[in-house]
Formats: structure tokens, C-alpha cells, sequence
């Protein structure tokens, strides 16, 4: 009963997000029926959160009903539009665009590949140690506390990171809102949700672009992995900035490459988003917006994104400016005589960074990736894909700037549990950005959808 | 100088050897022993499972936060050595049970604690030593006092 009224809860929020994508999806684009339903998903989800956020702002308590209300109206005004424009344009209210026999061969190829990270995430019920320690316990301070949530920001928790924004513990609330009590399968539901739907896009965005075989290796590729779907299904949110990193970066790339404003205001949608999961995500969302400012072909397509972003990052602006206790872990290293950035910290770094990247954890997955780099001539440096690597290197070295400059942790035993984490990401990101460089040999052209949809 | 192949063969193996189908082998052979090794991984899992089951520490201090309604801070006391992870953890899921309760380590401050011991008889003698009143015990040996002397800030 209870998995039940949790499934209906996210299904509620893929519907309102799939017909929100496709109001924005662009009308002249080939159709992709699949990867708007795994885009959708993500951004109803997005979108649920935030509207509990919104309401708990106003009500200082999480209201069910208000919630529930504004989530039906909401979903009530979307169906009736796609309604009257598929009235109008004489097309189907959902799936107007034929879905091909090998699109539903990878969907279900993609289901069997769960059976296994379900049952995986089922061993470990109440996910890992940052599961109960930050996540769910904000997720539960924001859906028990009533007039108290906000106890959860005191900097008496600095332990559970109080700092850190809220959209994993708010997508968990969404799905506790049928219920009378925080159930522990809800975060498990969820993590395996955002696992799938991280596989599904990554398949989907990289199968308009290289073909099937390809595109199914690639998530096989990861969904394979014991290290990934055991990080992936802690519970923690990782798996949650991996899938928003990648729907953006999947969005930016057709932004520019149609020179399509829809497109990027959507990348914007998705990196907004982003921004809510971690601080990380933040850095990531800034460092994208940067980046795009000069990868994008005109300021018309950066100013959608922009305008995207502006609009899903407004709840981390509130909660950053009113909300934070602000960071309790942090000692600048540069300044303090007592815990000083050293060079032992600086060798300390890198030595952990090489033996983790070799570790067997990976299993030669980031060798077979710079192999995968050398067999693309130089592909992955192409222009349309360059993006991708300048985004990279320096979310990287600012993430290791960090640990150089942040001495209130031990450094061996901060990279130790959270290094991994980083690396879990922006992997999907990595793999998506490695195979379309291996197997596209040139930029894609625009080829005219079968069905124009006027209303977008 | 005659070539050691023929360019028959020359041109299978340029067809044969692309880079894509390069990389495709190497990652068929990845993605086997991936799958390989998360199926021992779930075996594994499963055998610990069945030995061991997945126990909860939180759920010895459930029920308790029915009784800090409104309450916002409990001290939290336990003889355990503190710089171990398993106390830790510990001490992460007991927070994790009693929220929206915020647990405190700095425990005298607060007039309400929870005495988390590996013996009872240990908890009762540091009850005593603050000279609190022991107000109820679960059925884990979970004590909750309270503070006599305690004044709030």
C-alpha cells in the first residue's frame, strides 16, 4: 500500500512534467518520445519539490492539502491545454509521435536491468550512513517537524551538513504526501527512480545520436557496475545531481547545435535544479551558465537559458540567503596557523586521487573511458562537444582547490567518503560525453518532425 | 617488397578494426565481467542478509519521540568510545529516530538526556552522579532523566 501511494504520488509529477516538456519542447525537432518521458520525469519531480518548498515558506509547516491542491491544479490546467492542442492539431493526447519497436526493446532491456538494482537497494533498506545522517533526516525534520523544521538547520547538526540545500529531502516529502508516516521505502523508491531515470537518459539522448547498440551499451555500461548502483542506491544525492547534470547537459548540447532557444531554456530548467541537489550543484549550475555564455551560438539562446536557470534556482537563493546556517565545516586552510593547506594535504591529494581512479572499485572504468578518448581522434575536443570537457576540468579542480583550502577535515579520510561520491556525479555526464565522441563522426543535422506541434 | 598480407585481407581487417568496434569489444567484455561481478556482489549481499539481518540501531529510541513533542533539544549520553564510527553511526541513526528532536552530545546542558549505555547499572550510576530523576525506560534499556538542577539559557 504504502509503495503503491508513493508511486502514484511520483507519477503524478512524471505526468505534469512530461506535458510541461512538451509545451517546451521544440515543435521543428525529431521527436523523442522516450527521452522526453525521462526528462519529463525528472522535471515533474523538480517541480513537485518545489512547490513544497514554496508552501512550506508560507505555511512555516508542511500543509498536505495545500500541496496536493496546488500539485492538481497544476496538473488539471496542463491536461487540459494538451488537450485542446492535440483537439487542435488532431493528435494524440499522449505519445502523438510513434515510439519504434527497438525504442520499446531498450525501455524493456532497461527494466530487466532494475530487477537486480532494486533488489540490491532492498539489502540495504535504510540506505547509507549520509542517508539517515543528512538526507532523510532533513526529509523527515521537514515532514514530522510541523512548526519545528526548521530545527534542522541549527548548527548543532553540523554533522548532517545543514547547509546543504534541499531538493533530495523535498522530493522523499512528495512522495511521503499520501501518507501518514516518513516511510523508510519511500527514499529507497526514490533512488532507484532517479537510478532509472539517470539509465533512461542517458540511453535516450545518447540513442538520437548514435544508434541503439551504442546507446544501450553505454547504459549497461554503468547500470552494471556494483560500486555505481551501490553509491547510486545509498539513498544519497549523488545519483539526484548526476541525472540533473546530465538532462541539462543533454539540453545544452541540442541548444546549440539547433541554435534552439527551447532547448536551452530547458538546459537552464534542469541546471536550476541542479542547484538545489548539493552546494556542488550550485558551483556546477554557475560554472554551466559561465561556460555557455561563450559555447552558445547567440545571446537570444544564452538569455533562454539564463532565464530557465533564474526560474528553477530562485528556492536556492531563498534558502541560501534566509535558510543556511551556513557552512560548519569549513576552516580555510590558507589563513589558519592551527590547521594550515600544506603540501603534505596538496600530495595527499593527488596521490588518493590516482589510487582511486585505479581502484578496483571501478573495475578499469575510467581506463576504458581514456580509451574510449584515444579512439575518437580527438573527437571529444570537437566544437559543438567542447563544453563538456572545459566544464569538467574546471568543476574539478575547483572541487580540488576545496579540499586543499577546507582544512577542517582530516584529508585522508574526507576524500576517502566523499571523492567517490564526486566522481558518481558526473560520471553518467562522462560516459554520455565519451561514447558520442567515439561514434558521432559529425554534427547532427535537423531533420523536420513528421508531426508539427503548433502549440509549442 | 612483396607485403607479408594480401590487400584482401589488409581491407578486412581496416573494415573489421574501426574504432567504434574497438571500443564496442572492450566494453561487451566490461560489461560482462560487471555483470559477473554484481551478480556475486548480490549473492554476496544476499548470504550476509540471511546470516546477519539489517538492523536499524534507530529503532531502539523509536516510540521516544512521541514523548519530545515540542521539545526542542535532548541530551544524549552514552559510555561508548565516541571516536569509534560504529558510535557514530550510532549516534547518526538516534538522531535520525527522534526527529524533528535535535540530539546533543553536550549533554548537561539540557534538562532532558538519554542514556544510551552498554549496561544499565552504568546509565543509573550517571543519573545519579546529575542528580536527575530517571523518567522512563524503553525496552531497549533506553533511559530518558531529567535534570534537577537544569536552568535554561
Amino acid at each position: 500500500m504504502e509503495i503503491g501511494l508513493i508511486l502514484f504520488a511520483f507519477g503524478i509529477s512524471f505526468v505534469t512534467g512530461y506535458l510541461l516538456l512538451r509545451r517546451v519542447w521544440p515543435a521543428q525537432l525529431p521527436p523523442n518520445p522516450l527521452l522526453q518521458i525521462f526528462l519529463g520525469a525528472g522535471l515533474g519531480l523538480g517541480v513537485s519539490a518545489h512547490l513544497i518548498f514554496y508552501t512550506l515558506i508560507i505555511f512555516d509547516q508542511l500543509k498536505t492539502l495545500p500541496v496536493i491542491g496546488l500539485q492538481a491544479f497544476l496538473l488539471i490546467l496542463l491536461v487540459a491545454d494538451a488537450y485542446r492542442s492535440s483537439k487542435k492539431n488532431k493528435i494524440k493526447l499522449f505519445f502523438p509521435e510513434k515510439v519504434s519497436s527497438r525504442d520499446w526493446g531498450l525501455l524493456g532491456i532497461l527494466g530487466i536491468a532494475l530487477i537486480p538494482i532494486t533488489l540490491y537497494a532492498n539489502f540495504y533498506p535504510m540506505g547509507g550512513w549520509d542517508a539517515w545522517s543528512v538526507w532523510n533526516l532533513k526529509a523527515k525534520f521537514i515532514f514530522s517537524g510541523e512548526t519545528h523544521w526548521k530545527n534542522m538547520l541549527d548548527p548543532i547538526l553540523w554533522r548532517s551538513s545543514p547547509h546543504y540545500p534541499l531538493l533530495l529531502p523535498l522530493i522523499n516529502v512528495w512522495g511521503w504526501i499520501f501518507l501518514s508516516s516518513p516511510a523508510t521505502v519511500g527514499p529507497l523508491l526514490t533512488s532507484v527512480v532517479f537510478t532509472l531515470l539517470t539509465a533512461g537518459t542517458l540511453t535516450f539522448g545518447l540513442k538520437s545520436r548514435i544508434g541503439h547498440v551504442p546507446a544501450l551499451t553505454a547504459a549497461l555500461f554503468l547500470l552494471t557496475l556494483s560500486y555505481f548502483v551501490q553509491l547510486a542506491t545509498s539513498q544519497y544525492c549523488d545519483i539526484v545531481f548526476a541525472y540533473y547534470l546530465l538532462a541539462g547537459t543533454i539540453c545544452l548540447l541540442n541548444a546549440n547545435q539547433q541554435k534552439n532557444t527551447a532547448f536551452a531554456f530547458l538546459a537552464g530548467l534542469f541546471f536550476g535544479f541542479l542547484s538545489f541537489t548539493k552546494n556542488e550543484g550550485s558551483l556546477a549550475m554557475l560554472l554551466l551558465v559561465a561556460l555557455s555564455f561563450f559555447y552558445l551560438p547567440d545571446k537570444k539562446t544564452w538569455r533562454a537559458l539564463l532565464g530557465g536557470c533564474v526560474l528553477t534556482a530562485v528556492p536556492t537563493l531563498i534558502f541560501d540567503r534566509l535558510f543556511s546556517p551556513g557552512n560548519q565545516t569549513f576552516v580555510n586552510g590558507l589563513v589558519s596557523s592551527a590547521q594550515p593547506s600544506d603540501l603534505y594535504r596538496l600530495k595527499m591529494i593527488f596521490a588518493f586521487l590516482w589510487a582511486d581512479l585505479k581502484s578496483h572499485n571501478w573495475n578499469g572504468l575510467w581506463a576504458i573511458l581514456g580509451l574510449g578518448m584515444l579512439l575518437s581522434q580527438g573527437r571529444f575536443i570537437r566544437r559543438d562537444m567542447r563544453i563538456i570537457p572545459f566544464f569538467l576540468l574546471s568543476y574539478l579542480a575547483v572541487i580540488f582547490i576545496y579540499y586543499y583550502v577546507n582544512t577542517h577535515f582530516k584529508i585522508a579520510w574526507w576524500l576517502q567518503v566523499t571523492l567517490d561520491r564526486v566522481f558518481v556525479g558526473i560520471l553518467p555526464v562522462v560516459i554520455f560525453w565519451i561514447f558520442a565522441a567515439v561514434w558521432e563522426n559529425k554534427s547532427r543535422t535537423v531533420t523536420k518532425s513528421p508531426v508539427t506541434r503548433k502549440n509549442s | 617488397m612483396p607485403s607479408l598480407f594480401s590487400q584482401e585481407t589488409i581491407d578486412f581487417f581496416k573494415r573489421a578494426l574501426t574504432p567504434q568496434k574497438i571500443f564496442l569489444t572492450v566494453l561487451v567484455i566490461a560489461i560482462s565481467v560487471n555483470a559477473f561481478n554484481f551478480g556475486e556482489a548480490l549473492q554476496r549481499t544476499q548470504r550476509k542478509r540471511k546470516a546477519v539481518p539489517f538492523i536499524f540501531y534507530g529503532i531502539i529510541f523509536s516510540g521516544l519521540e512521541n514523548i519530545f513533542k515540542d521539545v526542542k533539544y535532548v541530551g544524549y549520553f552514552t559510555d561508548r568510545d565516541q571516536n569509534l564510527d560504529e558510535t557514530a553511526a550510532e549516534f547518526a541513526q538516534a538522531q535520525y529516530a527522534i526527529a524533528p528532536t535535535i540530539l546533543d552530545m553536550n549533554y548537561q546542558k539540557h534538562e532532558l538526556i538519554l542514556l544510551d549505555c552498554t549496561d544499565e547499572t552504568v546509565a543509573m550510576a550517571k543519573v545519579k552522579e546529575l542528580g536527575a530523576i530517571p523518567l522512563k525506560r524503553n525496552k531497549f534499556g533506553i533511559i530518558l532523566a531529567k535534570q534537577r538542577k537544569w536552568k535554561s539559557d
